[in-house]
């Protein structure tokens, strides 16, 4: 499976970095996030409840970054595990583009399944990824937006900016080296962690949901379609990886912001 | 395979089931007919804290006409609805849709509105709450509201209730008694969920349709209503209609899932041919 | 986690017990009530093993909380046979047609052919054999029971 998607967030490149790499803000944007820590120089643990109707997911995982190149991109991996539903491995690579006043964030989540998980495919996954995503981008663009408005920016951070908005011309053809003091808070996630995290759980609902129809639910009291799902993951989550086979077919997801508006209320509702 | 713990709290009204939803918080489940609830229980992959029984309240059964249709109580059991009169007459196709609905031992305790509020996208019922044009009331301590059927699905699983609102009874809009019904399940047995899905009704007067509703199930991630062939329909003489171009047209708004039981190329030709199938059968017994 | 105290009359006996909100009627019957009956085979609905009439309706006991039970007339296969040598016209035609093999199943086909038996208007047998298909037999015997079927549709008559 993969997906690739971009989002057009309202606030110049700096601003969107130093907010992916804020951890209050990833906690508050990941659908369900309970906790969201830093782990070693590189790397994040989080734990998310996903709540999809009546079915709840608990996920706790780790997530790595590396290739970083601030502010325009990143590459991740990450795993985790459901628990009883499972455990599984993904990856993303993410990049940020300066458009004007504004940053268009693109990502490519690349997921390698093997065994029966394979079998499956799946669009009803990429729907629930779909979701996810939708609820995590409608709230993290809200969430900068908010933050650019509020925050009058401390003179370093404001000097920061302004060098990056004088800049920006040459931003997308030279990138910074590295090394560019950043206003990088302790241990720094990012969009990866937040999309690793959702890839995961979209795999492990995606799973619940697929496996379902093998019997039914709906007052047919056939669940054994949901044991097949469960099964299923338990055996052959385990194995998302990063960018592997290219052949695989492509799903585009592209969120207008209609679909981000009216996925995000649903959500909102079910997450509280 | 045991549940895991949670308090339990019946309501004896539907007065009581909201106010006990509202107090119970976000990690509340209403428990219905439990015929889906109960397994993913035992699966635990729900671990709500708290059940608010409705099965006690029995103003929330029961199936009346009023004005504008036929009012089917949220905790009406399948088995009641099927083997009901005003059903019979007036929502044949939810008859007929009902007793592809699980089996004879769930359909005893299975209801009408968990059914519904569940929005599994491969069931009969929120189908045809979809192609009919049903709405549903859904009721909290904030108040009533109505939300048609075709806006009440986001998602699988996914609909505009809130956590604290109880679906309280579904709304079905009169149709003619002379309208024709068309319900077609594909699935590999019977109490299956379908593969490929199709309700349909069209109100014919004059060999010309006045109105038509159509729906497909198990073809996407809701139910989904078929408008373009709908407004397509609507004011066309019968004998004009070319069948396999209506089944093109049926299909603009379906885009298929695919999974183990079925590629989505399989579902759409399938939903294809027994749209045109059906749709020819039906159209011939009009102009005949 | 909340503690009731149930009260319900089962095969014409009336029986109390506590049982967690968790606790299904399946477990209730087989762990409290004594009842082994009703079978515990995949405890989420899909194989018709756990079958029992509650107000005389075929529901499958794992999807029933013990404490939804309360108040209510609960029986099983226990209740059937009226004696020690007599066993219920349902029973006898299984014993007749060798409608059964292992026998794990055999308790829930019994309760919902005895539901339908009962039934007014009387269904017939491809009503019932619509019926059967929430019961699942891992003997494949499926061909005795349609035999009691066709038996008991012709009773009818």
């Amino acid at each position: 499976m993969k997906m690739t998607g971009e989002q057009r967030i309202a606030a110049p490149i700096e601003a969107v970095w130093a907010a992916l790499n804020d951890a209050d803000v990833l906690r508050a944007c990941i659908p369900g996030c309970q906790s969201l820590e830093p782990e070693g120089d590189d790397g994040f643990k989080a734990a998310a409840t996903i709540k999809v109707g009546p079915i709840s997911a608990r996920f706790g995982g780790t997530v790595k970054l590396f290739d970083r190149v601030p502010p325009h991109s990143y590459r991740i991996s990450g795993e985790g595990s459901g628990g009883a539903a499972g455990a599984a491995k993904g990856g993303a690579d993410v990049r940020l583009v300066a458009d004007g006043d504004a940053t268009v964030l693109h990502y490519e989540v690349a997921a390698e399944v093997t065994g029966r998980l394979a079998q499956l495919g799946g669009k009803l996954i990429d729907i629930t990824a779909k979701q996810l995503a939708g609820v995590f981008f409608a709230r993290f663009s809200q969430e900068v937006v908010k933050r650019q408005a509020e925050a009058p920016a401390p003179a370093p951070a404001a000097a920061r900016t302004e060098q990056a908005t004088a800049d920006r011309p040459t931003i997308t053809s030279v990138p910074r080296p590295a090394a560019v003091p950043l206003p990088v808070p302790a241990g720094s996630g990012g969009v990866p962690v937040g999309i690793g995290v959702l890839l995961l759980l979209a795999a492990l609902i995606g799973g619940f949901i697929l496996g379902r129809t093998a019997a039914g639910w709906d007052g047919t009291g056939g669940l054994a379609g949901a044991a097949v799902g469960l099964l299923v993951i338990v055996v052959a989550a385990a194995a998302f990886l990063l960018g592997q086979r290219a052949e695989r077919p492509t799903t585009t997801v592209s969120l207008d912001a209609d679909t981000i508006a009216r996925l995000a209320s649903a959500m909102e509702r079910q997450h509280g | 395979m045991k549940a895991a713990p949670f308090d339990y709290i019946e309501a004896g009204s539907a007065d009581e089931a909201v106010f006990l939803l509202g107090e119970a918080g976000t990690d509340a489940a209403v428990l219905a007919g439990g015929q889906t609830l109960m397994p993913l229980l035992a699966l635990r992959m729900a671990t709500p804290t708290v059940l608010v029984d409705i099965n006690p309240a029995d103003d929330m059964a029961g199936i009346a006409r009023t004005g504008e249709g036929v009012r089917i109580g949220a905790r009406t059991r399948q088995a009641a609805a099927l083997r009901d009169p005003i059903v019979a007459r007036h929502l044949p196709v939810l008859g007929e849709a009902l007793s592809h609905v699980g089996h004879y031992q769930t359909r005893a305790r299975g209801t009408v509105g968990g059914s519904i509020a569940l929005g599994e996208p491969a069931a009969e019922q929120p189908a045809v709450a979809v192609a009919l044009g049903a709405s549903i009331e859904l009721r909290s301590s904030r108040g009533t509201r109505q939300v048609p059927a075709r806006e009440f699905y986001l998602g699988p699983y996914a609909t505009t209730r809130a956590d604290d609102e109880v679906v309280i009874a579904i709304h079905f809009p009169e149709w003619p008694a002379s309208s024709h019904i068309v319900f077609h399940e594909v699935a590999r047995r019977r109490g299956d969920f379908a593969l490929v899905g199709l309700v349909m009704l069209l109100d014919v007067r004059d060999a010309r349709v006045e109105r038509a509703g159509i729906a497909w199930f198990g073809m996407g991630p809701t139910p989904v209503a078929a408008t373009t062939a709908e407004q397509a329909l609507t004011g066309a003489a019968i004998a004009d209609i070319d069948p396999r171009e209506l089944a093109h047209l049926a299909l603009a708004e379906v885009e298929p899932s695919e999974d183990l039981h079925a590629s989505a190329h399989y579902r759409r030709t399938v939903a294809a041919r027994i749209f045109e199938r059906r749709f020819r059968t039906l159209a011939g017994g009009i102009t005949a | 986690m909340s503690l009731h105290f149930i009260e319900f009359e089962l095969n014409g006996r009336q029986i109390e017990g506590t049982a967690e909100a968790r606790r299904t009627l399946l477990d209730f019957l087989r762990g409290d009530a004594g009842c082994t009956g009703p079978h515990a085979g995949c405890e989420h609905g899909v194989c018709g093993a756990c079958t029992v009439l509650v107000d005389g309706q075929a529901v499958r006991s794992c999807l029933m909380l013990a404490v939804q039970a309360n108040g209510k007339k609960v029986e099983t296969v226990e209740g059937l046979a009226s004696g020690p040598d007599e066993l219920h016209p349902v029973q006898q035609l299984f014993r007749e047609e060798f409608a059964l093999q292992c026998g794990f199943c055999t308790p829930g086909f019994l309760m919902t052919l005895v539901a339908l038996d009962r039934a007014e208007p009387r269904p017939d047998a491809a009503e019932m054999r619509e019926a059967l298909s929430g019961h699942l037999c891992r003997c494949t015997g499926y061909q005795g029971v349609l035999r009691v079927v066709d038996r008991l549709a012709e009773d009818r008559k």
